[in-house]
C-alpha cells in the first residue's frame, strides 16, 4: 500500500519504467546462520523468532530492496499440511505483517507463494481446482497481512504457476509477478523453457515474468536474452550465488558479493527490469546490485515480435505472414466422423489421440478441437480432450467452440495460451467469450460475421473486422493477439465469393497489419476432385500473405502446394523447410545398391515390398533358388558388414532381417516343389535361462540365426535347464545358445555348461546377454557373442569346426 | 509409509540422442535414410505416450561409520558396497526412488515381438528404458531443488542395485521401502522388477552441519 491506497498495476509498471526495481536475497539460509533447525517448519519458526526476519529484511531495505518478500515461501495449505499446521491464513497475515513492519514504508511487500511441493492430476493426486482454492487461502492471509503485490516464485511446474496466478487474479487486482525456476539445461523439470512460460505467463495477466534460483547470474542472463524480444512485460532475475557446495560441513555457493555484481550491466543490457538474489546471496549482494544499478535503465529491444505466438506448456508456436503458413489441423472434429462422435459420446479419447498424433506427424503445428457433439456435456468433453491432448502432444491447441461454458472449463485447465475459433461480432459471442478470451488470455480468430449474417462484400467483412477489434482493445488485446478469418465461402455456389475472401486477406495482411486464417475445405464444397480446388485457393491465399490455415494435413497433394507456395512467398527462408522435407539425398542411401531390386529390398529393410519385387522375379523366370543363393543372401550378410563397420545400426540390422524372413516364408514353397533346398546351416536350441524374464535380445538373435540359414528351436524365457539339455539331445542340436541378463541369472549358464560337460553331451554353447562376457564364457567353457550379428558369425565358426 | 512420495504419468526430459547410442547409432559412422529417421522418430513418439512413468521416493536416514557398509538407521538394513559407501561419505540422509513405465508399454513390446514387427518392438525398448531411467533424472532434479534452499544438495552420481559393487539383491530393500507392490511393481526371486522397465537407485543428500 501507498499511504494507504492499493497499489495498481499501472503504478507497478510506472515504477518498474523508471530504472531497475532492486528485489531481495535469501532469507532462508540468513535464517540457518541465526539458528533456525532443520526439518521444522520454518515459517513457523520465523513467527516464534519474528526478530529474525524482521532483521534481515531491514538490512535488505537499507541495502537498496524496493520490494521484499515476505516469508511465505513454504505456507501455502499443502505445504503447512506436512508439519500438521491448519491456519493458512492466520500465519500468512502475521508473516506479511512482519514484512511490512521491517520494510516500514521504504520498500513495498511482496506476498511471496511458491510450489506446493505436489503435482496435480495428471501427474499428482490433486485436481487443478483444489490448487487454486489452497492457493486462495494463502492470499486471502496475505492480503489481510497488507501486502502490496504478489510474487509467484521458484516455479518447476507451468500448470502450478497458473494455478496460484489464477488465485491472484481472482482475488484481488494488485500486481503479480511470477518467476520460473529453469534447470542449467534451460527448462523446468517438466519440460517447459522460458520463452514458452513467458508467453503462458504474460498472456495469462502476469504483469513481470522472470526465474529465479536453480542457477547462477550467467544462465539466467542468457534466458533473459532470449526472451526479451518477446516480452510485453517487466523481466525478472534472482540468480543464486552461483552454485552450493559443502564445505568443512558448511554450505558454501561458489560466488562472492563482487563477482556476483559484476553481472549487473550484463543484466541490464539483456533487459531486465526487476533484479535481487536467491540462495546464497545476503544483502552485501543487494547493496551491490543496488549500487551498480543506481540510475540505469533496462535495455528495451528494438525488435519486438509482433508474431501471435500460441504456447503448450513445452513449447511455442509463432504465426506470422513472414514464416511458413502455419498448418492447423481441422480432424478431431466429429462433424461428418460416426465413430468419433461415438467415442466422444462414450468419454473414449482413442481417436482423439490417433488423430493428433497423425496430424502433428503430418505437419501440423496447432490442432483444431471441436467436441461439438449434439446431446453431449461439451464442456466436459472439450475439457477432458484439452487435458487428454496437453499431455499428448506438444503442438499449442485451438478450442474450437461456441459455447462460453465449454471455452471457459477448457481454458482453465489449459497448460498455455491457446487460440480460440472463432468471435465474431454476434452479439452473444461478443459479449460472452470476448471476456472470456480475455481473462484467461487467449488468442482469437475474428471471425467478420454479425446477426445478419455473413457479408458477401469484402469491405462489410471490413467493416466488422474494424468494429470488434474496437471491443477487443477494451480487454487489452492488441493486432498481435487474433487472427482474421477471411471467412471462406462455397465456389461452387458464387464464384465471386473467393475473390472477396481474398481481398479480406490482403486487406488485413498489407493495411489493417495483423495476421490471417482460412477454413480451407469449404471452397470446394460441392465439387467433384475437392484437392485441385484447395490447393489452388490455398496458394491464392499465401500469395496475398495468408499466416495460417485450418485444414486437413493429411492431404498429400495440397501440403506439396502449400510447401512449394511457402517457398516462392519468400515465407519458407532459404527454402529451408521445403529442403528439409523434399531434400536432395532423400531415399537415396549412401551405402551402395545394386541392379538386383531383391537385393536392394534386404539392403534397405523394404519389408512391404520385398514379396512384390519376388514376385516379379519369379514371373521373369528367375529360378528361386537363383534369388535366394545370389540376391537374398549376398544381401544380408552385405547388411551383416554394414551393421559391423556401424554403417547401420540395430532397427537397420533388423529391418533388413525382417525383409530378408518375409522373402522366405514366400520363397519357401517355391523351393520344396521343385526339391530343391537350401543347405541348413545347423540346428540350434535357443533359450533365456531360468529366472531371467527378459527376451527381446533373444528374440533378435533368433530372428538372425534363421535368416543366416540356421534352424532354431526357440525355447522363449525363464526355461528350465532340463528342458534346454533334453531339447538339445532329442533334437541333436549343434549348438545350445543362452540368454541371461542379469548376474542372480547367469549362474544357470554355468549350470548347464557343467551339465554338458560331466554327461558327456556332444554340443555347443554359445552365451550372450548384458550380464555375461567374454572372459565368463571361458570360465565356464562356453563360445560369448556380444551380440546378434556376432552370435551368427560364432554359430558359424562353431558348426563349422564340428 | 507416510514420507512416501508418489508421481503419475510424469513427463520426464529425455534426449532422443540417447536412444539412438542404445540401439548401436554411431554419429560420425552411421548412415540413416530421411524416411526410416522419421519411422523411428514416430515410433519412440509412440513409445513415449505408452510409457506412464510414476516416481517413487523417499528420504532415509543413513549411517557410514561402518567401513564399506551403509545402514539405514531407521529400518535396520544394511547395504553393502565399497563405491556406494564412498559415495555417500558426507551423506546422513539420502533418497530411495523408484521409476516404472508401468505395463502398457511393455505389452506393446511383446505384442510387437509375436507380431514379428521386432524392429519397432526393439526402438520401442530402447526408448522406454531411456524413457523410465529419465524418471530419475526428475526425481534428481526435483529433490534438488527442495534441497537448494536449505543450502543441501546431493551426490554428484546415483548409485542402483546391480552397478559396480552394489549386488542385485539388494533391489529388494528398495521394494520394501518404497513399497513398490502398492504401485503395481512385482519383484522376482532373482531380485528382477516386473514391469521390465522400472529402476531404483540411491543417492545422498549433502546437507550442511547444524
Amino acid at each position: 500500500m501507498i499511504g494507504g491506497i492499493e497499489l495498481t498495476k499501472e503504478q507497478f509498471k510506472e515504477m518498474v519504467s523508471k530504472g531497475i526495481v532492486i528485489l531481495d536475497g535469501a532469507a532462508g539460509t540468513l535464517l540457518q546462520e541465526l539458528g533456525m533447525p532443520t526439518g521444522i517448519c520454518p515459517e513457523k519458526w520465523v513467527l516464534d523468532n519474528p526478530q529474525s526476519i524482521i532483521n534481515i529484511q531491514k538490512q535488505y531495505v537499507d541495502s537498496g530492496s524496493d520490494i521484499v518478500y515476505t516469508f511465505t515461501f513454504g505456507a501455502n495449505e499443502l505445504k503447512l499440511k506436512e508439519f500438521n499446521i491448519d491456519d493458512v491464513i492466520g500465519i500468512n497475515r502475521e508473516l506479511a505483517k512482519l514484512s511490512r513492519q521491517a520494510a516500514n514504508g521504504k520498500a513495498l511487500v511482496a506476498g511471496d507463494m511458491s510450489p506446493t511441493g505436489q503435482l496435480m492430476e495428471p501427474f499428482g493426486m490433486y485436481t487443478f481446482e483444489e490448487v487454486v482454492c489452497s492457493y486462495k487461502k494463502q492470499v486471502a492471509g496475505l492480503l489481510e497481512g497488507g501486502v502490496d503485490l504478489f510474487v509467484i516464485e521458484t516455479m518447476m511446474d507451468i500448470q502450478e504457476a497458473r494455478a496460484a496466478l489464477i488465485a491472484v487474479k481472482e482475488s484481488c487486482d494488485l500486481p503479480v509477478i511470477v518467476t520460473m525456476t529453469f534447470e542449467r539445461g534451460g527448462h523446468t523439470i517438466n519440460g517447459t523453457d522460458p520463452l514458452t512460460a513467458l508467453i503462458t505467463l504474460q498472456s495469462l495477466g502476469a504483469d513481470a515474468v522472470g526465474c529465479n534460483c536453480s542457477t547462477g547470474p550467467k544462465e539466467m542472463i542468457e534466458i533473459i536474452e532470449k526472451i526479451k524480444p518477446y516480452a510485453k512485460v517487466p523481466l525478472v532475475a534472482k540468480p543464486n550465488a552461483g552454485m552450493p557446495k559443502l564445505v568443512d560441513g558448511k554450505t558454501v555457493f561458489d560466488m562472492d558479493a563482487t563477482e556476483f555484481t559484476r553481472y549487473t550491466d550484463e543484466f541490464i543490457k539483456a533487459g531486465v527490469n526487476l533484479l535481487g538474489g536467491c540462495c546464497g546471496t545476503t544483502p552485501e549482494y543487494i547493496l551491490g546490485l543496488s549500487e551498480a544499478a543506481k540510475g540505469k535503465r533496462a535495455y528495451e529491444s528494438a525488435n519486438k515480435s509482433n508474431d501471435l505466438i500460441l504456447s503448450s506448456s513445452r513449447r511455442i508456436v509463432s504465426i506470422s505472414n513472414n514464416l511458413p503458413t502455419c498448418l492447423i489441423g481441422e480432424r478431431i472434429n466429429p462433424t461428418g466422423k460416426k465413430k468419433l462422435r461415438q467415442e466422444l459420446r462414450d468419454g473414449s479419447m482413442d481417436l482423439v489421440t490417433e488423430y493428433a498424433m497423425d496430424q502433428v506427424d503430418e505437419g501440423a503445428l496447432v490442432l483444431d478441437v471441436n467436441a461439438g457433439v449434439p446431446g453431449i456435456d461439451e464442456a466436459k468433453i472439450l475439457t477432458k480432450m484439452v487435458k487428454t491432448l496437453s499431455t499428448f502432444v506438444t503442438v499449442p491447441l485451438c478450442l474450437d467452440s461456441s459455447s462460453p461454458e465449454a471455452l471457459e472449463s477448457a481454458l482453465r485447465v489449459y497448460p498455455g495460451r491457446a487460440l480460440i475459433n472463432s468471435i465474431s461480432a454476434e452479439e452473444s459471442k461478443l459479449e460472452k467469450i470476448l471476456p472470456i478470451a480475455a481473462k484467461y488470455g487467449a488468442a482469437f480468430i475474428l471471425l467478420p460475421l454479425d446477426d445478419n449474417g455473413v457479408p458477401e462484400k469484402a469491405d462489410d467483412r471490413i467493416k466488422i473486422i474494424e468494429s470488434v477489434y474496437e471491443k477487443a482493445k477494451e480487454y487489452g488485446y492488441t493486432k498481435s493477439d487474433f487472427l482474421i478469418d477471411g471467412l471462406v465461402m462455397t465456389a461452387a455456389s458464387n464464384q465471386e465469393a473467393s475473390l472477396e475472401t481474398i481481398k479480406v486477406i490482403n486487406w488485413s495482411n498489407k493495411e489493417f497489419g495483423a495476421n490471417t486464417v482460412i477454413g480451407l475445405s469449404n471452397i470446394s464444397f460441392g465439387l467433384p476432385e475437392r484437392t485441385w480446388i484447395n490447393a489452388a485457393f490455398l496458394a491464392m491465399a499465401m500469395s496475398q500473405g495468408l499466416s495460417a490455415v485450418i485444414m486437413n494435413p493429411g492431404s498429400q497433394e495440397t501440403m506439396r502446394i502449400k510447401r512449394a507456395t511457402d517457398v516462392l512467398t519468400g515465407k519458407d527462408r532459404g527454402s529451408n523447410h521445403y529442403i528439409k522435407t523434399y531434400g536432395a539425398d532423400r531415399g537415396i542411401t549412401r551405402v551402395e545398391k545394386q541392379e538386383a531390386p531383391v537385393f536392394n529390398c534386404v539392403l534397405e529393410g523394404r519389408q512391404s515390398e520385398i514379396v512384390d519385387v519376388v514376385k516379379a522375379e519369379l514371373t521373369k523366370g528367375v529360378p528361386p533358388v537363383e534369388l535366394v543363393d545370389n540376391h537374398l543372401i549376398p544381401a544380408i550378410s552385405r547388411v551383416g558388414e554394414l551393421y559391423q563397420a556401424k554403417t547401420y545400426f540395430l532397427p537397420q540390422l533388423i529391418q533388413s532381417a525382417e525383409a530378408m524372413e518375409a522373402a522366405m516364408s514366400y520363397i519357401t514353397p517355391f523351393l520344396e516343389a521343385e526339391k530343391k533346398q537350401t543347405n541348413t546351416k545347423g540346428k540350434i536350441v535357443l533359450a533365456t535361462v531360468k529366472g531371467d524374464i527378459h527376451d527381446i535380445g533373444k528374440n533378435i538373435v533368433a530372428l538372425m540365426l534363421r535368416n543366416y540359414g540356421f534352424n532354431v528351436i526357440d525355447l522363449g524365457k525363464d526355461v528350465e535347464e532340463e528342458v534346454i539339455i533334453k531339447t538339445a539331445v532329442n533334437e541333436k542340436a549343434d549348438i545350445i545358445a543362452l540368454s541371461a541378463l542379469m548376474t542372480t541369472t547367469m549362474e544357470q549358464m554355468r549350470k548347464i555348461a557343467d551339465r554338458v560337460k560331466t554327461e558327456g553331451i556332444e554340443v555347443n554353447i554359445l552365451i550372450g546377454g548384458a550380464a555375461v562376457d567374454e572372459s565368463y564364457a571361458t570360465q565356464i567353457g562356453a563360445a560369448y557373442a556380444k551380440d546378434a550379428y556376432l552370435a551368427v558369425k560364432k554359430a558359424e565358426e562353431l558348426v563349422v569346426k564340428r | 509409509m507416510n514420507n512416501i512420495k508418489y508421481f503419475n504419468s510424469i513427463k520426464t526430459q529425455y534426449k532422443r540422442s540417447l536412444i539412438y547410442t542404445r540401439l548401436g547409432f554411431e554419429k560420425t559412422n552411421t548412415s540413416i535414410e530421411p524416411e526410416q529417421k522419421k519411422q523411428i522418430e514416430k515410433w519412440i513418439t509412440e513409445a513415449e505416450f505408452l510409457c506412464k512413468v510414476s516416481v517413487i521416493f523417499r528420504t532415509v536416514c543413513l549411517s557410514t561409520n561402518q567401513k564399506n557398509k551403509v545402514i539405514l538407521t531407521q529400518h535396520n538394513e544394511t547395504m553393502i558396497s565399497k563405491s556406494l559407501w564412498n559415495l555417500l561419505q558426507n551423506s546422513k540422509e539420502a533418497i530411495l526412488m523408484a521409476a516404472t513405465a508401468g505395463v502398457g508399454i511393455m505389452d506393446e513390446i511383446k505384442q510387437l515381438q509375436e507380431a514379428g514387427n521386432m524392429t519397432k518392438a526393439i526402438v520401442y525398448d530402447a526408448a522406454a528404458s531411456q524413457i523410465t531411467d529419465a524418471g530419475l533424472d526428475w526425481v534428481m532434479a526435483y529433490s534438488k531443488q527442495q534441497l537448494i534452499r536449505k543450502g543441501a544438495s546431493l551426490t554428484h552420481m546415483r548409485y542402483s542395485p546391480g552397478y559396480g559393487d552394489l549386488e542385485l539383491y539388494n533391489q529388494d530393500i528398495f521394494y520394501r521401502l518404497l513399497n513398490l507392490e502398492n504401485w503395481g511393481v512385482e519383484i522376482t526371486e532373482n531380485y528382477m522388477l516386473i514391469p521390465e522397465k522400472t529402476v531404483t537407485a540411491i543417492v545422498g543428500i549433502e546437507s550442511p552441519k547444524s
